[in-house]
């Protein structure tokens, strides 16, 4: 179990960037689980099933922290400015600390890749989670989960060219 | 052109590969364990207004809201009619006084 919760902590802490918020979804994924661990078919396996919980919780809290920037850009005086760093590579722990810059760059240009390619992406090239579990989480054909990649990677280089550009 | 920005990607990938994987808080199960203890005491003694509890509350107040509306503008309606049947006789003066 301990293996498993450290395995889905690390993904939705690549999903989120952030610790705090990924502590907050790990508890919500197993309060979930706890809870509707009933409802479970054995259709796949309990590692994915728990994982797919975790990555729609940090989803959903993804999705939250966009519109509250959305709306705090919007109207600064209605919504207090969050108190969280901008630079996510310095709130994720396991970066090192030379490393922390380029970092910064490549979670940046993650961040603005929509949604599927930036989860395809994440599970992959920074989870290193094998394409046919990929697929199984995100309910996606193989061939669809390359595409996201292909045009993540594609999304990815104009990101970072438009960042250093800066 | 396309060259430079192939590099510049796998230099920064480069990183990926030397990311340590990060485990959970130490203080993560306890943290847990308090949630889920507030939230069952929540549920026991909490009053949870879901969806089944809250629409036939709505309607009840509808109902309700609309039951008051028909009588007071029936009272009033009836008020009216008798005053101006009172005004109209008075004008005319038409009382009728009966000796009973």
């Amino acid at each position: 179990m301990d293996t498993l919760s450290s395995r889905i902590h690390y993904t939705v802490l690549n999903i989120l960037q952030d610790p705090d918020d990924a502590d907050d979804a790990l508890q919500e994924t197993f309060i979930q689980v706890y809870e509707s661990i009933g409802g479970f078919k054995g259709e796949s396996s309990l590692s994915t099933w728990v994982h797919k919980i975790a990555i729609r919780k940090a989803l959903e809290k993804l999705r939250k922290r966009k519109t509250r920037q959305r709306i705090q850009s919007i109207i600064p005086w209605w919504m207090p400015e969050e108190k969280r760093s901008e630079d996510m590579a310095s709130l994720n722990p396991g970066i090192a600390a030379e490393n922390k810059e380029k970092a910064s760059a490549l979670f940046k240009a993650i961040d603005q890749l929509p949604e599927n390619q930036k989860l395809a992406f994440t599970l992959i090239r920074v989870q290193g989670m094998k394409h046919d579990e990929v697929t199984e989480i995100m309910g996606l054909g193989v061939k669809a989960i390359e595409s996201l990649l292909s045009r993540a990677k594609e999304n990815l280089k104009k990101n970072l060219e438009k960042y250093y550009k800066q | 052109m396309n060259r430079d920005s192939n590099s510049l990607l796998e230099d920064h990938l480069q990183v990926l590969d030397e990311m340590q994987e990060v485990g959970t808080n130490h203080f993560f199960y306890t943290r847990l364990r308090a949630r889920m203890d507030a939230k069952n005491a929540g549920e026991v003694w909490g009053f949870r207004l879901g969806p089944s509890l809250a629409i036939p509350a709505l309607t009840i107040l509808l109902v309700l809201n609309g039951f008051l509306l028909f009588q007071y503008t029936q009272n009033n309606n009836k008020q009216e009619s008798d005053y101006s049947i009172q005004r109209f006789a008075a004008d005319y003066n038409q009382s009728i006084e009966t000796i009973y």
